[in-house]
């Protein structure tokens, strides 16, 4: 391209992308140097005024053991659940993507939960397993004994990944209906000739060919998993004795609750770049494969 | 998508987005407060101050309306904007604080958050110590100050370290006299177990921080008023107060022995509520707000209250001086004065002032003391109030707490009530305590 | 013969599996709409039957009716904010992501990386700067500041999906009109954008849902202005202190309905929209 071309095509792209982009500048961006701005003070989130104390909160940070647990509290959550969600997500997207009167309903199933807020999913969903809740009256009709899902230190975590499932397959599994409408129908067609079975067709063609939804998929869900409050909020508020806290709620605790502003600031901050970090080698990774496989 | 269709869509977004923006607009300039550019002309001398509410199931928007119209009456010339805040997102109100703050539109009277720590920020305006008013309070308005000077005043005692129990329980499991010392409260207990009641019932979170919180605190008024300060100068630690540390023995005995209810860490506080008022277990910890809802509740037992025992078996209540429960002013308020106003009135007022203690459960610091209708229960209570100690380590005792101090305390207690002696040695759940206020520093 | 009957078997067996899915999906809402009508003592002691004899209406009326909630200035607030973000979202992160999708390096690969940092922190962390910063802009308890941070709230979502979507549609297109003499943002209008049907149906429907049901943010952005949402109105019932049930479900009842009423309206767009292609499987 000659010089003159490559200034227009720049001319148009800025015109396409910076409206949205601006918008985003401002709400997203700017906030979030206010917070690493006022991670150098010692701002308590109320007063008129604040003393600079440099690196003193992210020193802190480092060795505050509330955090490193948090962390790890997290990952317990973020890991698997990405890979549940997803999985799930394209085995039932893959399975409802037909046209017949039955996959109207189980679409319309699925897609239910995201119709809910997460709060009131979290109202919802504590309702049935708290120790007197619906599934605890169930287990006793049949005399088995209650369980404490939300209650006991062991078992709270392990309720709190399958709510958040619960709520997010659905959520994946309508955007990767939507990436197998791209795929394009020929390539099925000449592997049927081929006498390529279902299992094959789906690793050769469907797989690879939902790379590039495969890709916003796990970064949706694995951000939205590190970063994971409204329904712990509401359900555990990171209890019992901070088994379900992960670093969000800590962050949000401390910042807020502790009236720490500063302090709670470089906590985020310490999130934005941990969970930064390992989206973008994600993204990179994922982004490779997308362009290898669809050329 | 044609193109045709394409453009007819985005005319239709267009229209509305025209239609949306003039109403829209139209109506947030109706909207916009007309505060400072009100027609200076129109009523001279007529003020007009902001007040933020808490509103809870029995402190309803309704309610405070009447409240506003009452004052309103009886101050001519003062006009009172209600703004509301609720527990939707918070727990009290510092977080609506702190957004109104940021967002420059503060209001002048705020109610339910913690005095201390807006004190502590310099955003509260201090009031005049020698208001005539203020000798109608029982006690010194210089006990209400922080760090020398004075924002708020104690119209009402809330008693905290109650421990009620169900009558009739008591009499078929044969206990005869109530608990004084932790001995004879864990034997009582081992009573209600063997003759088949659940002996405690309590619930998730907050309210192991509630509990915890008493139980130590009862000792701690006791025998050490000035705890914090020694904390703060290094003379104290939690590991080394033998207080702090058989108290959370006595906690984990109970949890080890089965006394508590199975599942409590996942019931929510308004069903905890239910279940002691359904008869589900004998005793309930739990603060004097809860003789407001057992006075309404329909049940076919008596209940009776005992505080919470003590280590040498003297007694000892502790009570929340209903610090933040009196509204302060905003330091920066155009109209203090009236502000002022507004705060003394909801609480010392004769009709509005005795609902607002009625509907909490409170108990009149005044004097002479607003009267409400008690029960037989908020009676039998109102007669230890008087030696009650109005001091418990997340408000005060001594000096104040240190910053957000609940929130450790929630996690020991969801602890043992979790775990019980599996959690930890007491020394090394005292030291959480002592980690986060070194952490603070 | 044969394979006729082990297909039919498999798909009975599919069939029987989604549909167990399916009711494990749908078993939340079915016990928050029998528990909106029931009585509060029936709902603590078996919330997933019916008991036909005792239905009420009276959860939802009482909450319908609160003096200081307008129900049609609650929807009339909600809809327009929902509408207004995701039209303006729609065209605005469309463009972005033509854009961002189509060229990877240097400075647009910094852009989409940047975009990347909205999916990572829980709004709550940034509230207080926002705040800040609307009040510096005027723009605090009005509609404006709020459907500025909706907007800026979702590009990062729409953006990614959108660039997902568009890695999909071969550049070929893009080529063969360039020849032509058109330039980016004729290829994006005319050629890309019609294609992107199916993906901007979900996330115009994800996006309205999240907008209707958040309260969060109206609530400290809008505060106690003349406007409200409904979800807003709504959730300043629930509080701490509450577990009245069967004011909680009502509510959820409530804030769940219009959205139900539109997905009812537009399966059939939405189901197009999603499965334009789908004669394979």
């Amino acid at each position: 391209m000659s010089g003159k071309n490559r200034n227009t095509s720049t001319f148009w792209n800025m015109i396409l992308m910076l409206p949205g982009f601006s918008i985003y500048v401002l709400i997203i961006i700017l906030p979030i140097f206010m917070c690493f701005y006022f991670g150098f003070f010692d701002w308590d989130g109320i007063r008129d005024n604040m003393t600079f104390v440099g690196l003193d909160n992210f020193v802190k940070a480092l060795h505050d053991v509330n955090f490193l647990t948090s962390l790890k509290t997290t990952f317990f959550f973020s890991i698997p659940g990405t890979l549940i969600v997803n999985t799930l997500g394209i085995v039932l997207a893959v399975l409802v993507n037909k046209r017949s009167r039955m996959t109207n309903f189980y679409r319309s199933a699925f897609f239910f939960p995201m119709l809910i807020s997460g709060v009131a999913i979290g109202f919802i969903w504590k309702a049935l397993l708290s120790y007197s809740g619906v599934v605890n009256s169930l287990l006793a009709y049949w005399n088995v004994e209650a369980i404490d899902f939300l209650g006991a230190i062991a078992l709270a975590p392990w309720s709190i990944l399958l709510v958040n499932t619960w709520h997010d397959v659905g959520f994946v599994t309508v955007l990767y209906l939507a990436g197998l409408q791209a795929i394009p129908s020929d390539l099925y067609d000449s592997a049927i000739i081929d006498g390529a079975n279902k299992l094959q067709q789906f690793t050769a063609i469907t797989f690879p060919w939902l790379a590039p939804s495969l890709t916003s998929c796990v970064i949706f869900v694995f951000t939205g998993y590190m970063r994971l409050y409204d329904i712990i909020f509401v359900m555990t508020s990171g209890g019992p004795g901070g088994a379900t806290e992960t670093i969000a709620i800590q962050t949000i605790r401390v910042g807020f609750n502790q009236n720490r502003f500063s302090y709670g600031s470089s906590l985020a901050i310490y999130m934005l770049v941990i969970i930064g970090v390992l989206s973008v080698a994600i993204t990179q990774v994922l982004r490779k494969r997308e362009a290898q496989l669809i050329s | 998508m044609k193109s045709s269709r394409f453009v007819s869509s985005a005319l239709c977004a267009l229209l509305v987005l025209g239609t949306a923006s003039v109403w829209a607009g139209g109506k947030a300039d109706a909207a916009k407060p007309a505060a400072d550019t009100a027609a200076p002309a129109a009523k001279a001398a007529e003020i007009s101050i902001s007040w933020q509410v808490w509103i809870t199931p029995n402190l309803t928007r309704t309610y405070y309306d009447e409240v506003v119209a009452a004052f309103e009456a009886k101050n001519p010339g003062i006009k009172v904007k209600i703004v509301e805040a609720n527990a939707a997102t918070s727990g009290a109100a510092n977080d609506f604080i702190k957004m109104r703050l940021a967002a420059g539109d503060v209001p002048d009277v705020w109610t339910n958050l913690d005095v201390a720590v807006f004190a502590e920020a310099g955003q509260l305006w201090e009031i005049p110590v020698n208001d005539p008013d203020l000798k109608k309070i029982n006690g010194n308005p210089m006990d209400a100050a922080y760090k020398g000077k004075v924002y708020s005043f104690f119209p009402s005692v809330q008693p905290q370290g109650c421990m009620f129990y169900n009558k009739t329980m008591f009499k078929t499991a044969g206990i005869t006299t109530l608990p004084k010392t932790w001995t004879e409260f864990e034997a009582a207990c081992a009573k209600l177990k063997a003759a088949g009641f659940t002996p405690i019932i309590t619930g998730g979170e907050w309210v192991p921080g509630l509990i915890i919180n008493n139980v130590l605190s009862t000792d701690l008024a006791k025998n050490k008023p000035n705890y914090w300060t020694d904390v703060y100068a290094g003379k104290a630690t939690f590991v080394t107060t033998p207080e702090v540390v058989d108290g959370i023995a006595g906690l984990q005995s109970l949890v080890d022995k089965g006394y508590f209810n199975k599942g409590a860490l996942s019931i929510g506080y308004a069903d905890l509520e239910g279940q002691f008022l359904a008869g589900k277990a004998a005793i309930y910890p739990m603060g004097s707000w809860f003789t407001a809802a057992e006075a309404a509740a329909k049940k076919d037992f008596e209940v009776g209250v005992f505080s919470i025992p003590t280590r040498d078996g003297k007694p000892s209540l502790v009570a929340s001086g209903g610090y933040g429960s009196a509204p302060v002013v905003y330091a920066k308020s155009k109209n203090p004065e009236a502000a002022w106003k507004l705060a003394k009135f909801y609480v010392m007022d004769s009709v509005y002032g005795a609902k607002f203690i009625q509907v909490d459960g409170l108990y009149s610091n005044l004097n002479p003391p607003l009267e409400y209708p008690m029960s037989q229960l908020q009676k039998d209570l109102a007669l230890m109030v008087p030696t009650a100690k109005l001091a418990n380590l997340q408000h005060r005792l001594g000096d104040a707490g240190a910053n957000g101090f609940f929130d450790p305390m929630t996690k020991v207690g969801q602890l043992i009530l979790a775990e019980g002696s599996k959690a930890g040695s007491p020394a090394t759940l005292a030291k959480i305590f002592d980690d986060y206020v070194a952490s603070l520093k | 013969m044969k394979i006729l009957a082990r297909e039919r078997a498999n798909l009975a067996i599919m069939n029987v599996i989604l549909t167990f899915v399916s009711f494990i999906f749908l078993v939340p809402f079915y016990i928050t709409f029998i528990n909106a009508f029931k009585v509060k003592v029936d709902i603590v002691s078996s919330p997933m039957t019916i008991p036909f004899s005792r239905l009420t209406f009276d959860n939802i009326l009482r909450n319908l009716n609160s003096p200081n909630f307008n129900l049609f200035v609650g929807y009339g607030t909600s809809l327009t904010l929902a509408i207004l973000t995701v039209f303006i979202v729609i065209f605005a992160a469309s463009a972005c992501s033509y854009v961002l999708s189509r060229n990877r390096k240097a400075g647009y690969r910094y852009v989409y990386l940047l975009l990347l940092l909205g999916l990572m922190l829980p709004i709550q962390v940034i509230l207080l700067p926002i705040v800040k910063i609307l009040r510096v802009a005027k723009l605090m308890f009005t509609i404006w500041g709020l459907l500025i941070l909706y907007i800026g709230w979702y590009m990062p979502f729409a953006v990614f999906t959108f660039v997902g979507y568009i890695g999909t549609i071969s550049p070929q297109l893009d080529e063969s009109a360039k020849i032509d003499g058109a330039n980016e943002v004729q290829i994006f209008l005319r050629i890309i954008f019609p294609l992107m049907g199916p993906v901007l149906t979900s996330v115009s429907i994800y996006i309205a849902v999240w907008t209707w049901n958040d309260f969060v943010s109206p609530m400290i952005i809008l505060g106690s202005s003349s406007f409200y949402t409904v979800t807003m109105g709504i959730y300043r019932a629930i509080g701490q202190y509450t577990q009245k049930w069967d004011d909680v479900f009502a509510i959820l009842l409530l804030a769940i309905v219009p959205l139900i009423v539109l997905f009812v309206f537009m399966q059939r767009q939405f189901i197009s929209g999603l499965t334009a292609g789908a004669l394979k499987g």
